[in-house]
């Protein structure tokens, strides 16, 4: 035990940074997750989405760095996150009959085209984006100064969490939507009206991808190939805890941040193989993700 | 089961696509030329993926990585063992399929998206491979200083006429192969596996077995495209077997039509020339260009490119096709 102890000690701040990085990529992957599941929808722009909240932020927060301005990116974040949302399930729905790989090559050409304006908007720098007054101190952890704004980022993510897993699991609309993931037909002939929910969780979920990049932006800064890697990082995550699975997301996603976090730490060298190497090993054990089911994937 | 059905055209057109094929050198410049090379290496990783996926309905995103093993082979043997060029492609179709045949066993357990992404791990460790050893492939710079290789003693590749013949004469033949094996018994049992996998295996075929042997198959196409290539550019990277580069091969498939060889070409041809000449003469456009054109195929063409090829022709839809593998003949599609 005691070598635990040690190790635990040695590591803690790793630990926590992952923890922070996890549910980041939760508050990403949970809405790409869901999207899955209900629309069949692989949507490939959500990337796009999160960089363009990194870069709201870098506008918006960078040049005061206040505590306002910081609530005003959030909000437009969720804004052009939910206009987004809704425009996207509005050129996406014709081609539902086409199956999911039409879909998802159309979000990859949105993503494509979005991206090179975001580059020639901004310009191929990458932009660091300072965290909020106030919360841009740290704080002492056993002994090590942290910073707070990490903190901040567990907290949110903690905060959507549980407001996903209320609104999911305890509300009638919440059950209507794990319905719609289930047998999206079945609902239909219950004669619920599945087009509301579709365009309210892909609204959702892509300003959840938006306020992610706000969120996310002191810690990765903003810049062209982020969308990339974010959207990779978030495909593995959803895969790894199981598509439509908004509880799998969270799971994947604290996983995917230890490994990511702990694994650059440890063994920098292959750092960049464990998350893939991690989601080959879950999915040889779990062909459909740790909580996902067979039907989700047809 | 294309144009090829009428008995005159079967005699007609093999000459004619050779010739068509060997012309470029008296027509075109020197850029041009090895533009053309390009394209025809990439489209054959691309017909490879339509062997995987529009045959055997295998969704792939790691294709490149394969391509790259056989890259790899050529480059890192071509100074060391042989620079007997048709010798090099011979290992390199070896190396796709060992390597593939190694990782297609993950494979034919998952299906869909997590099969989608399984390759996509499988392409990315790949190519963090290349880049890990760094004292072996020179890391993430890249391959460089591979020699010239040699067609036959005496007679090297260095002329872009040369290499274009030489590239352009294999891919012919590999395709030639793909379609022989697409209409094989063993291509239709794929199609099967593809329409009803529950059925084939109703009817005692062991669909994991095709699987994985259309999987190690189809990794050696790739393995013989970046052979191919690497003959062409003498250099190889790991950006050339990541996730991008097989993003992009899927795209071609998609544009062109994903069951089509001919729409392999096509599609090739498009994102070749968008990768190459775009972002120096606009300046950084061509994704939007290429994001704006797969908008409008996704919407315009559903069966992309190789969809318009014959407007008269009553279409084909996959559900429409005979569960192969039974012993239903051929279907008749003249009208």
């Amino acid at each position: 035990m005691s070598a635990l102890t040690q190790w635990f000690d040695a590591n803690l701040i790793t630990v926590i940074n992952g923890l922070a990085y996890g549910l980041l990529l939760y508050t990403l992957a949970v809405g790409l997750s869901l999207v899955f599941g209900m629309l069949n929808l692989l949507n490939l722009a959500h990337g796009t989405f999160f960089l363009a909240g990194a870069y709201v932020a870098a506008v918006v927060v960078a040049p005061v760095g206040a505590w306002l301005s910081w609530v005003l990116a959030l909000t437009i974040a969720l804004a052009t996150g939910a206009l987004a949302g809704v425009g996207l399930t509005a050129v996406t729905r014709p081609l539902a009959r086409r199956g999911h790989m039409a879909e998802a090559l159309l979000t990859l050409g949105i993503s494509m085209i979005g991206s090179s304006l975001l580059l020639v908007g901004f310009g191929a720098d990458v932009r660091s984006v300072p965290a909020p007054a106030g919360l841009d101190g740290s704080v002492s952890i056993f002994g090590d100064p942290y910073p707070v704004y990490r903190l901040v980022l567990i907290g949110f993510g903690l905060l959507i969490a549980v407001l996903a897993e209320v609104v999911l699991e305890r509300t009638m609309m919440g059950a209507t939507v794990r319905a719609i993931v289930a047998d999206a037909d079945i609902v239909r002939t219950l004669g619920i009206d599945t087009r509301k929910i579709l365009y309210g969780v892909l609204a959702a979920g892509s300003a959840l991808a938006v306020v992610a990049g706000v969120l996310g932006g002191p810690v990765l800064g903003a810049g062209p190939g982020l969308d990339g890697n974010v959207l990779l990082t978030a495909l593995v995550v959803v895969v790894i805890g199981g598509l439509g699975s908004a509880r799998g997301a969270l799971i994947g996603g604290l996983l995917i941040g230890q490994v990511q976090t702990l694994g650059t730490a440890l063994a920098p060298a292959v750092a960049p193989f464990l998350i893939f190497g991690a989601m080959a090993l879950i999915l040889v054990v779990r062909p459909h993700g740790l909580l996902g089911r067979a039907e989700t994937t047809a | 089961m294309s144009t090829l059905d009428r008995p005159a055209l079967r005699v007609v057109v093999p000459p004619l696509v050779v010739l068509a094929a060997a012309a470029p050198p008296f027509l075109a410049g020197p850029y041009a030329v090895s533009t053309l090379t390009q394209i025809l290496a990439f489209s054959l990783v691309v017909m490879s993926i339509v062997l995987l996926m529009g045959i055997a309905g295998m969704p792939t995103i790691g294709q490149a990585g394969f391509f790259g093993v056989g890259g790899y082979a050529t480059g890192l043997l071509a100074g060391r063992l042989t620079t007997n060029a048709p010798a090099l492609v011979g290992i390199s179709a070896a190396a796709g399929a060992l390597v593939a045949a190694a990782t297609g066993w993950l494979l034919v357990r998952v299906r869909g998206t997590y099969l989608l992404m399984l390759t996509l791990a499988i392409g990315e460790l790949l190519a963090l491979v290349a880049i890990a050893r760094v004292g072996l492939t020179g890391g993430s710079d890249g391959l460089a200083n591979i020699p010239t290789l040699r067609l036959l003693p005496g007679v090297e590749l260095r002329h872009v006429a040369v290499v274009y013949w030489y590239v352009a004469g294999a891919v012919l033949l590999m395709a030639m192969l793909i379609a022989l094996l697409i209409r094989s018994p063993f291509g239709r049992a794929l199609r099967g596996v593809r329409d009803n996998e529950p059925r084939m295996r109703a009817l005692g075929y062991s669909t994991a077995f095709y699987k994985y042997a259309a999987f190690s198959v189809s990794g050696a196409f790739a393995g013989v495209a970046g052979s191919l290539w690497v003959t062409q550019t003498l250099f190889i990277a790991p950006a050339d077997m990541g996730f991008h580069a097989s993003a992009l091969a899927l795209l071609a498939l998609i544009v062109g039509g994903s069951q089509s060889l001919w729409g392999a070409v096509a599609g090739s041809a498009l994102i070749i020339v968008a990768q190459n000449m775009l972002p120096i003469s606009m300046q950084g456009y061509g994704p939007i260009v290429l994001g704006a054109v797969l908008v409008v195929v996704v919407y315009a063409l559903p069966d992309g490119f190789a969809g318009i090829r014959n407007p008269l022709r009553p279409r084909r839809t996959p559900a429409s096709r005979p569960a192969a593998g039974t012993d239903e003949p051929r279907r008749m599609e003249r009208v």
